[in-house]
C-alpha cells in the first residue's frame, strides 16, 4: 500500500517549491519569488491580495477589566437579569447557588435538562461539540477559510477569516466583497455549475445564495442580491449537482437538504448516524456521499433517492473527493489515518471500501513532519493528481493516481508524488485544484501567512497531451511527469 | 408574421380527403415546376397566443409531392429544378432547411416511370402518415383515471390504517365505543365517500385549467357557480364523515341516534362533532378558493418511491395539522355554544322519528367547558385536516407520476399520444405537464435511454431532407415560451413604481397596499399631461375611477388586481421553465449527438427568444422574487448554450 513513507525527500531544503515542470519539482528563493522564470502558464490568472482586515488576528479581550465594578442587587432582580440574559438553565444554577428554600428542587431539576441536552447532543448530534471547537480553531487559526474556482470562467472566491468572502477574476480590478451581518463563521464556499455569477457560502447561519451582478460596479453587492437559504442552520458543508439545478447541504442534524433555487423548494432526507460533515455530489450526478461526524458513510442514488449505509473502521470519514466520471470517490479517515477508496464498479471483486494509502504520522528529517490528521484534500479533474493537506503539517502531499477504464468498471492507482513546501513558518490551510486549467493542472494552495500560491504542474507536452485527453474520455500518462 | 408550428389537431380536416383530393389532381394535371413548400405553415393571432391555420396552408403539402416524386421518379418529363423545401421554409433567413443543407437538386424525371395511383397513395402514407396532425380519438382519461383510482385506493388504505390506529389507541387508554364489528362496513363505507369526494376535488388541479380571477369580488361571485358549490359540498361531506369516522371509535360518540327504551334521541356530542368537521371542510374550501393565484401542478423537487415521499410527508403534515386546526376549533367552539346552539333542537323539530325532549339535548352553554368534549373535538378536527392534506398530497403523487411518451411522429400504430401531440395538448393540463417533464428528463439526463431518445430528435425523416422531431420539439418548446414572454409584456407597468415610496402614503396599511397605492401615484403623476388633454366626460371617468383608488381597502376588494393576474402567470410558467431548460440541455447535447447539424441552424432563432424572456423577467424582479429566479434560471439556459457553443457571441448579453 502507498505510503507517505515512500516520497522522495525534499532536495531544496531552503526554499520554496514553485512548480513542476516536466516531472521536475522546481524550487525558488523564498525572498525572490518570480513564477514566471520558470512557466507562462499562469500569468493572466488574477492576482490575490487578501485585504488586510483578513490577516489580522482579531483580539477578543476575554474580561471587560476593572471598567465595571459588580453592584450588589437583590436575588429577584438577578433572577430577572439572567432569565432575560441566558434563560431558564442560569435561573436554576442562580437558585441552586443562592436559595435556601429552592435549592435542593432547582439542583435537581438543572440535573434533569442538563442529562436531556446531553443525551440529544450526543444522540442527535454526536461530536457536535468537537466540530464546533475544530472548526473555530481552524477558522482562527487561517486568514483564509476556503477557497473555490469557478467551473467556467477564470474566477475564484476567497472566503476569508472576517466572514468575507472576495471574488479575484482575470483582467478586471474589479473584486467584490461579499459580506452580510448574518454571514458568520464561513464553512464552505461553491459556484453553481452552469452559472456565472452565483456562489453559495455556507455558514453557521444558513447558507448565502449569492448572485454577482459584473456589469454592475459596486464592491460590496446589495445584500438584495443574495438569497438566504436554512435559516439558522449550522451549515457544514454545500455541493451543487453538476447541472446546477439543485443544491445539497449539510448540518449537524440527522437531515441532508436538498435545495431547487429556482423554486426555492427543498426536502429534507434523513441521515442516520449522527451530523453530517460533508457531503458531495458526484459528477455524473448519480451519486452524492455525505460523511457523517460518526463512522458512517452514507452513499445516496440519485435515480430513486435510497442510500447505502457504510461504516468505517479508521473513524470518521473526511473530504470526499470524487473522479471526473464518477465511478471512484477517496476520503480519508481521521482516527486511523488513511486514505480510502471506494469504488463502484458492476464487478463484485473491485467494487467496496479499499484503503489505499496509509497517511499516518511520518517525520522527513529533523524539520517536517507530515501525516496524520487530514484538514484538506482535493483531486485534479483529470485525475493524475491528488493533494492533500495535514494538520499541523508544513508540507503538501501530491499523490500521483490513474483511473483507467476495464471493461467491467475502473482500476485505480494511487504512487507518492512528491511535497510541495511554502516559506519558513508557513502551513498550508487550504487547496484546491482549478477546474479549466488547459495547460495541465493547477494546485492553489493558501498558506497561514495569508498568501495564496498558484502550483502550475505542467510540462512541454502538456499541451498535446491534455488536448488528446479531452477527446478519448480520459487523459493518457506523462511520460515525463508521472510514474505510470 | 408566420411561426413555424405543428397544426394543431382540430385545425384540419380528416387527412384522407385532402390527400385523396391531391392524388388525384396529381394524376390528372401537369406535375408543378417549382414546388415551395408551405406545409405546414401558421399564422399566428393578434396576440400572439393562437396559431392560426393559412388557407393555403393544409396538410395537402408539397413537401410530400417533392419527397415523393423524389422517391418515385413522377415529375415533368424535362430536367427542372427542384426545391425540396419543409416547413422549416418560413425561417428568418428565407431559406429551406434542405436548402440551406443540401442546396438545390437536379433530377432527371422520366415520364414514363410515372406510378401507379394506388402505389402513390400507398407511398404517401407510408411517407406522411397523418397520425400526428388529426385528431387521433385518443382517449385522454387513460392519462388519469387510472392514476386517479391507484390515488383513491391508497387513500382509502392510509385512512383505515389511521382508523385502526385510532382505534387500537382509544382501546388501550379505555374510551374505545364498544360496538358491533359491522361497524366496519359503515366505516368503509364513509372512508370511501370521503376519500371520493377529496381526490375529486383535487383531481380538477389536473384535467382543468384554472379560471382566472383577477379580483377578490370576482372570487366572491365565483363562489356561486356550479363547479364551485360542489366543491363546497364535497369538502363539508368529506370532512363530516371523516371526523364521523374517527369519532366513532370513542365511547358515547356511535351514531347521530341514541337508542333506549323510551325512544330515539338525538345523540348531540355525535352532532357537534359532525358539524365541526363540516366547518373546517368550509373553512378548508374557502382557502383553496380564495388562494386562486396558487400554482395547481407541481412537482416533486426529488423523484422518490411513494411510500417513502408519503413517510417523508406524513409527520410536517400531521405538525401543521395540528397546528392549523387549533383556532378554526377555537372559533367553532364559540359559534356553536353561543349562536348555533338551537340547531339541535330544530334538527329534532324537524325529524319525524326523534323523541322531542331528551336528556341529550338539555346541555347548554356551560358545555362550552367540557374539557374531554373539547379534546375529541380537537382530535377528530386535527385528523380530519391531516386526511384532508393527505389526499391532496397522494393526488398529486399519483397523477404527477413520470410517464415516457414516444417521439415518433408519424408512427401509424401508435396508440397513445406521442410527445409533440401532448406538448400541445390543450384539453388536459396533466398532459402537458407530464410531457415537459419528461422532455426535461431525457434532454438533460444523461444515461443510454435518453441517448437513444435524443438521437431519433436528431435524426432526420426517412427523405433525408427534414428534421421533423427535431422541429416539432422546437415549435412547441419556443412556442409556450412565446406564450409566457407575450403575457409578460402585459405586466411591465407593474414594475415601475416599486422601490418608490412617497411619505404621504399611510404607514400603517400592509406593505403590499402601500406598494400599490406608491406605484398608482407614480402612473397618476405620469398621467397628469394627458389629464388636461382630456374631454369633460372623459375626464369625469378618470376622476371617478382616482377617487376609488384613493381607498385602499376598497380597493382591495373591488380593484381588478393586477397583480393577482402577474403571480397567476407566474406560478403557472413552470411549463415554459422546463421548456427553456430541455431547449438549452438539447442544444448543449447536440454537439455531440447531432450528426447532421439540425440544431445549428436553428441557434440563431432559439437564442434571442431566451435573451428577451431573461430581460424580460429580470425587469420584473422587484414585483415577484420568483420572477428573479426564473430570469436566473433561463440565463443558465444561455450559459449552457453560451458553453456548448462559445462563439455564438452571446457573452455579452448574459
Amino acid at each position: 500500500m502507498c505510503s507517505l513513507a515512500r516520497f522522495p525527500d525534499i532536495l531544496d531544503e531552503s526554499g520554496v517549491t514553485v512548480c513542476q515542470i516536466d516531472g521536475n519539482v522546481q524550487y525558488a528563493n523564498p525572498e525572490f519569488l518570480n513564477l514566471r522564470t520558470y512557466t507562462d502558464a499562469v500569468t493572466d490568472h488574477p492576482t490575490i491580495n487578501l485585504p488586510r482586515d483578513g490577516l489580522v488576528h482579531p483580539k477578543i479581550a476575554s474580561t471587560a477589566g476593572t471598567l465595571l465594578l459588580p453592584e450588589e442587587s437583590s436575588l429577584l432582580e438577578r433572577i430577572e437579569d439572567a432569565w432575560f440574559e441566558a434563560g431558564i438553565g442560569r435561573i436554576l444554577e442562580l437558585l441552586d447557588e443562592e436559595s435556601t428554600v429552592l435549592k435542593y428542587p432547582a439542583r435537581y431539576l438543572r440535573l434533569l435538562m442538563k442529562s436531556v441536552q446531553l443525551a440529544i447532543k450526543y444522540t442527535v448530534a454526536p461530536r457536535y461539540e468537537e466540530y464546533n471547537s475544530l472548526a473555530h480553531t481552524e477558522r482562527e487559526r487561517s486568514p483564509v477559510v476556503c477557497i473555490s474556482w469557478h467551473p467556467h470562467s477564470l474566477m475564484i472566491a476567497v472566503a476569508i477569516r472576517d466572514d468575507t468572502v472576495v471574488i479575484y477574476s482575470r483582467n478586471s480590478n474589479f473584486t467584490p466583497f461579499l459580506k452580510s451581518k448574518a454571514q458568520r463563521r464561513i464553512t464552505a464556499i461553491s459556484w453553481r455549475p452552469g452559472s456565472l455569477s452565483e456562489l453559495a457560502v455556507a455558514c453557521s447561519a444558513g447558507v448565502y445564495l449569492w448572485d454577482i451582478d459584473r456589469q454592475n460596479l459596486t464592491s460590496r453587492p446589495a445584500i438584495s442580491t443574495n438569497a438566504r437559504l436554512l435559516r439558522g442552520c449550522y451549515v457544514t458543508s454545500v455541493s451543487w449537482s453538476p447541472e446546477g439545478d439543485y443544491l445539497v447541504m449539510a448540518n449537524n442534524s440527522n437531515y441532508m437538504t436538498v435545495w431547487c433555487p429556482d423554486e426555492m423548494r427543498k426536502v429534507d432526507l434523513k441521515n442516520s448516524g449522527g451530523g453530517i460533515s460533508q457531503v458531495s455530489w458526484s459528477p455524473d450526478g448519480s451519486k452524492i456521499i455525505a460523511c457523517s461526524n460518526s463512522h458512517v458513510v452514507r452513499i445516496w442514488n440519485t435515480s430513486n433517492w435510497m442510500s447505502d449505509l457504510w461504516k468505517t473502521s479508521g473513524g470518521q470519514a473526511t473530504f470526499p473527493v470524487w473522479s471526473a466520471d464518477g465511478s471512484v470517490v477517496l476520503f480519508a479517515t481521521r482516527n486511523d489515518p488513511c486514505l480510502c477508496r471506494f469504488n463502484f464498479s458492476t464487478d463484485p471483486q473491485n467494487s467496496g471500501v479499499q484503503a489505499v494509502a496509509d497517511l499516518a504520522f511520518t517525520k522527513f528529517g529533523d524539520d517536517y513532519q507530515v501525516g496524520g490528521d487530514v484538514t484538506g484534500m482535493t483531486w485534479d479533474p483529470s485525475n493524475q493528481y491528488l493533494a492533500i493537506i495535514f494538520a499541523n503539517s508544513p508540507l503538501v502531499a501530491v499523490f500521483y493516481t490513474k483511473t483507467s477504464p476495464m471493461f467491467s468498471g475502473l482500476t485505480f492507482s494511487i504512487k507518492p508524488g512528491f511535497f510541495i513546501k511554502g516559506a519558513p513558518n508557513e502551513l498550508p490551510t487550504s487547496i484546491a485544484f482549478e477546474i479549466n486549467f488547459k495547460q495541465g493542472a493547477n494546485l492553489t494552495i493558501c498558506w497561514s501567512s495569508g498568501r495564496l500560491q498558484y502550483f502550475p504542474i505542467v510540462s512541454n507536452l502538456s499541451k498535446s497531451r491534455h488536448s488528446s485527453s479531452n477527446l478519448s474520455g480520459y487523459r493518457a500518462n506523462s511520460t515525463g511527469m508521472s510514474p505510470f | 408574421m408566420f411561426i413555424q408550428k405543428g397544426p394543431s389537431p382540430s385545425s384540419y380536416k380528416p387527412y384522407d380527403f385532402a390527400l385523396q383530393k391531391r392524388v388525384e389532381s396529381l394524376a390528372s394535371a401537369p406535375p408543378p415546376v417549382l414546388i415551395s413548400a408551405m406545409w405546414p405553415s401558421y399564422v399566428s393571432s393578434p396576440d400572439g397566443s393562437r396559431l392560426v391555420c393559412g388557407p393555403d396552408m393544409s396538410p395537402t403539402n408539397d413537401v410530400l409531392l417533392n419527397s415523393t416524386r423524389r422517391r418515385t421518379g413522377f415529375t415533368s418529363p424535362t430536367t427542372r429544378e427542384a426545391t425540396y423545401s419543409s416547413w422549416a421554409e418560413n425561417s428568418p433567413q428565407g431559406t429551406s432547411w434542405s436548402d440551406r443543407v443540401n442546396g438545390s437538386l437536379q433530377e432527371k424525371i422520366d415520364p414514363a416511370e410515372l406510378p401507379s395511383k394506388a402505389a402513390l397513395v400507398e407511398e404517401e402514407i407510408a411517407f406522411y402518415p397523418p397520425n400526428k396532425w388529426d385528431d387521433r380519438g385518443v382517449d385522454l382519461a387513460l392519462y388519469w383515471s387510472p392514476r386517479l383510482t391507484r390515488a383513491l385506493a391508497t387513500l382509502i388504505g392510509v385512512q383505515c390504517i389511521l382508523l385502526v390506529l385510532f382505534r387500537l389507541a382509544a382501546v388501550v387508554l379505555f374510551v374505545g365505543s364498544n360496538a358491533s364489528i359491522f361497524w366496519a362496513v359503515a366505516y368503509i363505507l364513509a372512508s370511501l365517500v370521503s376519500a371520493a369526494c377529496l381526490s375529486s376535488i383535487y383531481l380538477r388541479d389536473y384535467i382543468a385549467y384554472p379560471v382566472e380571477i383577477s379580483s377578490r369580488f370576482d372570487a366572491f361571485l365565483a363562489l356561486f357557480t356550479l363547479p364551485a358549490l360542489a366543491g363546497w359540498a364535497k369538502f363539508t361531506v368529506g370532512c363530516s364523515l371523516i371526523s364521523w369516522m374517527f369519532a366513532a371509535q370513542l365511547d358515547s360518540y356511535q351514531g347521530l341516534v341514541l337508542f333506549s327504551q323510551s325512544g330515539k334521541y338525538l345523540n348531540e356530542e355525535n352532532l357537534y362533532v359532525v358539524m365541526s368537521g363540516a366547518w373546517v371542510g368550509t373553512l378548508l374550501f374557502f382557502q383553496r378558493h380564495f388562494k386562486f393565484t396558487s400554482q395547481r401542478i407541481r412537482f416533486p423537487v426529488i423523484q422518490r418511491m411513494k411510500f417513502l415521499e408519503l413517510q417523508a410527508k406524513a409527520r410536517p403534515t400531521l405538525k401543521k395539522s395540528v397546528q392549523s386546526a387549533f383556532c378554526p376549533l377555537v372559533f367553532f367552539t364559540m359559534g356553536y355554544h353561543f349562536v348555533f346552539g338551537d340547531i339541535k333542537h330544530l334538527i329534532v323539530a324537524l325529524s319525524v322519528f326523534l323523541s322531542s325532549s331528551t336528556l341529550e339535548i338539555e346541555r347548554c352553554w356551560y358545555e362550552l367547558f367540557n374539557l374531554r368534549r373539547f379534546l375529541v373535538v380537537y382530535l377528530c378536527t386535527i385528523l380530519t385536516v391531516f386526511s384532508v392534506r393527505l389526499a391532496k398530497i397522494i393526488v398529486r403523487m399519483f397523477l404527477l407520476s413520470p410517464r415516457e411518451f414516444g417521439i415518433e411522429l408519424f408512427d401509424r400504430y401508435q396508440k397513445e399520444l406521442c410527445l409533440s401531440e401532448a406538448l400541445n395538448e390543450t384539453r388536459l393540463p396533466l398532459v402537458r405537464a407530464l410531457a415537459f417533464k419528461y422532455l426535461m428528463t431525457v434532454s438533460s439526463s444523461s444515461d443510454i435511454k435518453a441517448k437513444s431518445f435524443r438521437r431519433k430528435i436528431f435524426c432526420l425523416n426517412p427523405t433525408g431532407d427534414v428534421p421533423n422531431e427535431w422541429n416539432a420539439v422546437r415549435n412547441d418548446c419556443l412556442c409556450i415560451i412565446r406564450q409566457f414572454s407575450s403575457s409578460l409584456d402585459n405586466f411591465q407597468g407593474l414594475g415601475q413604481g416599486k422601490g418608490l415610496r412617497h411619505n404621504d402614503i399611510i404607514g400603517a396599511l400592509p406593505s403590499q397596499l402601500a406598494y400599490r397605492m406608491t406605484r398608482m401615484r407614480f402612473q397618476r403623476d405620469r398621467l397628469t399631461k394627458q389629464r388636461k388633454a382630456m374631454g369633460i366626460v372623459e375626464r369625469m371617468q378618470f376622476e371617478i375611477r382616482e377617487f376609488i383608488q384613493r381607498m385602499p381597502w376598497l380597493l382591495y376588494i373591488f380593484g381588478q388586481q393586477e397583480e393577482h393576474a402577474f403571480d397567476f402567470a407566474i406560478q403557472n410558467c413552470q411549463n415554459a421553465m422546463y421548456a427553456a431548460r430541455s431547449l438549452a440541455h438539447l442544444i448543449a447535447k447536440s454537439v455531440k449527438e447531432d450528426q447532421y447539424g439540425v440544431v445549428l441552424q436553428d441557434l440563431e432563432q432559439i437564442v434571442p427568444i431566451l435573451l428577451s424572456l431573461k430581460d424580460k423577467l429580470y425587469a420584473l424582479r422587484k414585483v415577484n422574487p420568483r420572477c428573479h429566479d426564473y430570469s436566473i434560471n433561463v440565463q443558465r439556459s444561455l450559459v449552457l448554450i453560451y458553453l456548448a457553443f462559445p462563439d455564438t457571441h452571446m457573452a455579452q448579453f448574459l
